[in-house]
């Protein structure tokens, strides 16, 4: 057969009685290429949530948390938090000293994980408040008493750390528990719920699953607000120590959005214990003189100032739709990709990281999950902004040395 | 609880008060009457009465508390001087809001939800607060009296009954074993937080509170070992309630050991799923040897957590009784034996 878009070759590879097929295609630049896909089952793994060892002095712990997801299966409501606690004591058995926790890309979910999440690294206490149509503001507490890492701690967050990820980053903020590392935030301090069509909001019945069948809509339920009672809708939480951020110019955020809510702010201000203040001043001399010297650094800078115009919302430029307009925006687009892929692919690793003990075992069991464990930790040892993150717990690891 | 303050030898007069003398002994009445059924009602549940018999006498207090509430806050002012009326009255509230557990009366209840980490805190917490309030209303009170006698010329007797003896004794007994609870509460409470995470293998709640279990069992037995026996003589309680605080602390180190293997089990899961869908042809001599070990490794990790587990709930259940025998024992041997008339 001739011809074939991407979507015919995938829908002929979904037949059952399919298992090979060889495609031959022909690329950009004229040649011919065969290419032998061969269909396997492949297991996805329910637990998001992997954990690595950063091999430095002392030993540092890594954990990626991609949402704040709940386990729909786990029949008592246990979600992210419950897996971050199991990945966390697996970590310390390796012997970590400190914790870079990332959230970035991290576009939230449900507010309680957001709070037991939280409730691993702060003993007691409130954690932030929420403000529904009421308008009485409601404080969230700590859900255990106690804590699970007491170790120093990093949260790296960006752009598009949104909503959960952002109460969570704020409240280690406020409690100064962590350092938060990266760019500005997403700027979501809203929380939704979603509810069927056709279907009163108080109906008690609501979420069953026979009144989805009509569709279903998101409804902005409440407002969420720090513990200092200032609001990050729209503004984001700012970072203790600064990274730039590549996407910085496609004006990515709640702000910018005509409808989104104002910000505001709750006179609810409950006290805290909060733990002793951190020395962000040294952190940040250390970190930012790093960061000038760094020739990644330097190039990311190069690549932010440089953002295509098809991706840019600096400067609205009209476009015309010929081939002749767009092609040179395309190429200028693709060539920005490019070099940004030839960045995270030749930043010089600095530290080894490697999989805990259970995952190690795993893969040697599995070649495919020895294959993928082997390209994130390839990826996670040249990602730049996990290489400064751990620099920077381990500065803070040295100063706050007893 | 109630807090007993200088008794009188009164009779109840008519709202026609001829004279200082009878004003005050007509509220000092129903103080009597009061003390009375509070010593009765504290008889009854220390020594054993039924369940039905402490609720008759519970309610006879509650209904002595609010007729004299009524009663004296119906009276006139005495000579303009209404200071010693309100006191009483203020006081008799607030005594009443506390017997019927009304503490949103006394209380902001909003501020203590706040400062308080569950509901079960939240009324520990108001209990104290109102007791400190009731405190206050009951020096405002005295002090009322005082001023009232000294203005009216009245001497008062210091009373020194064999009734007032037994209230005073109640009282002291009631405080002394209140103190003791608090510290087994706290770390009883947080053993069922502890409990109730390892039923639902949430390892974020496990981790936490069996920290915070340590950190309780282990301030509570400092706390014990500077408490001295009850009267110079009784040591039961604080020896029952250091047993159970010293089981805590080596559940703590045991629960460690259960996390463990909960752990090592669903990591077996998984990797006995991987194995398995590894055909036969394909595991190597390191697979089939390494998963072997992790067979031989769990099983005996079962068997710790099968013998780990049933050795905490015996001593626990022994323990918990243990407690329960030495808290009511303390309160029929020491408490004051006590029937109204």
């Amino acid at each position: 057969m001739e011809d074939m878009s991407a979507e015919e070759i995938d829908a002929m590879l979904a037949q059952a009685d399919v298992r090979n097929l060889d495609v031959v295609v022909q690329k950009t630049d004229g040649s011919i290429k065969k290419v032998a896909l061969t269909k396997e089952k492949i297991k996805t793994e329910s637990n998001m949530i992997k954990s690595y060892v950063v091999d430095s002095n002392p030993k540092i712990g890594y954990i990626a948390l991609p949402g704040f997801y709940v386990d729909a299966d786990n029949k008592n409501g246990l979600g992210c938090a419950n897996d971050v606690a199991k990945e966390i004591i697996r970590l310390k058995a390796e012997g970590i000293q400190g914790l870079v926790f990332d959230v970035r890309y991290n576009g939230g979910g449900a507010m309680r994980e957001a709070q037991d999440l939280s409730g691993l690294f702060i003993n007691e206490g409130p954690l932030f408040s929420i403000k529904d149509q009421n308008k009485t503001p409601i404080l969230m507490k700590d859900l255990n008493r106690g804590t699970l890492f007491e170790g120093p701690m990093v949260v790296l967050v960006n752009g598009q750390s949104a909503s959960a990820s952002e109460i969570f980053a704020s409240t280690l903020q406020d409690y100064n528990r962590a350092v938060l590392v990266g760019s500005t935030t997403y700027g979501k301090a809203t929380g939704q719920s979603t509810h069927p069509i056709g279907v009163a909001l108080d109906d008690p019945e609501a979420n069953s699953r026979t009144h989805f069948n009509s569709g279903g809509v998101s409804v902005t339920r409440l407002k969420i607000y720090r513990l200092t009672g200032k609001s990050n809708q729209q503004v984001g939480l700012s970072p203790d120590i600064s990274m730039p951020d590549l996407f910085e110019k496609l004006h990515v955020g709640e702000r910018h959005y005509a409808n989104a809510l104002s910000k505001d702010e709750t006179s609810k201000k409950p006290l805290f214990n909060a733990l002793p203040t951190l020395p962000l001043t040294k952190l940040r001399e250390s970190a930012y003189t790093r960061q000038q010297g760094h020739p990644a650094f330097i190039k990311l800078k190069d690549l932010i100032v440089q953002t295509p115009i098809l991706l840019s919302k600096e400067k609205v430029v009209p476009v015309s739709l010929t081939l002749e307009s767009m092609y040179p925006l395309v190429q200028e687009y693709k060539s920005w990709i490019a070099s940004m892929a030839t960045l995270s692919q030749t930043t010089p690793k600095v530290f080894t990281i490697h999989a805990t003990t259970v995952d190690t075992q795993m893969a040697k069991l599995d070649i495919r999950y020895d294959e993928v464990q082997k390209q994130v930790i390839d990826d996670l040892e040249r990602d730049l902004f996990i290489q400064e993150s751990c620099h920077i717990l381990l500065d803070l690891i040295k100063f706050t040395a007893k | 609880m109630l807090i007993l303050l200088a008794l009188m030898n009164v009779h109840a007069y008519a709202q026609n008060f001829s004279n200082a003398l009878e004003y005050m002994e007509y509220i000092s009445s129903y103080q009597r009457d009061i003390t009375e059924d509070f010593l009765s009602y504290t008889s009854a549940v220390a020594h054993g009465k039924t369940a039905r018999k402490i609720e008759k006498r519970r309610l006879e207090l509650v209904n002595s508390v609010k007729d004299g509430k009524r009663k004296i806050a119906a009276m006139p002012a005495y000579q303009g001087d209404k200071a010693l009326r309100d006191s009483a009255t203020q006081y008799l509230g607030i005594t009443y809001d506390i017997l019927n557990d009304d503490y949103a009366k006394i209380v902001n209840m909003e501020e203590v939800a706040e400062q308080s980490y569950d509901a079960m805190e939240a009324y520990l917490l108001a209990q104290d607060l109102a007791g400190e309030k009731q405190d206050r209303a009951a020096a405002s009170y005295s002090n009322s009296v005082e001023a009232f006698a000294k203005k009216n010329n009245i001497t008062l007797l210091d009373e020194k009954s064999k009734f007032k003896q037994k209230v005073e004794k109640a009282s002291k007994v009631n405080k002394y074993h209140r103190e003791i609870y608090l510290i087994f509460f706290k770390s009883y409470k947080q053993e069922l937080y502890l409990l109730d995470a390892l039923d639902k293998k949430d390892f974020s709640a496990i981790e936490q509170n069996n920290n915070t279990l340590k950190q309780y069992a282990e301030e509570g037995i400092v706390t014990l070992a500077k408490k001295q026996a009850f009267e110079g003589k009784d040591n039961t309680l604080t020896q029952a309630c250091r047993e159970l605080l010293n089981f805590y602390k080596q559940e703590v180190t045991k629960t460690k050991l259960i996390t463990d293997f909960m752990l090592k089990n669903e990591s077996f899961t998984k990797l006995k799923s991987v194995f398995e869908a590894k055909s036969a042809s394909e595991r190597t001599k390191e697979d089939v040897d390494n998963y072997n070990k992790q067979i031989a490794d769990l099983n005996k990790a079962v068997s710790m957590y099968n013998q780990t587990t049933a050795d905490l709930n015996n001593s626990r259940s022994r323990l918990i009784n243990n407690w329960n025998k030495a808290s009511s024992n303390f309160l029929d041997n020491n408490t004051p034996k006590y029937n109204k008339k």
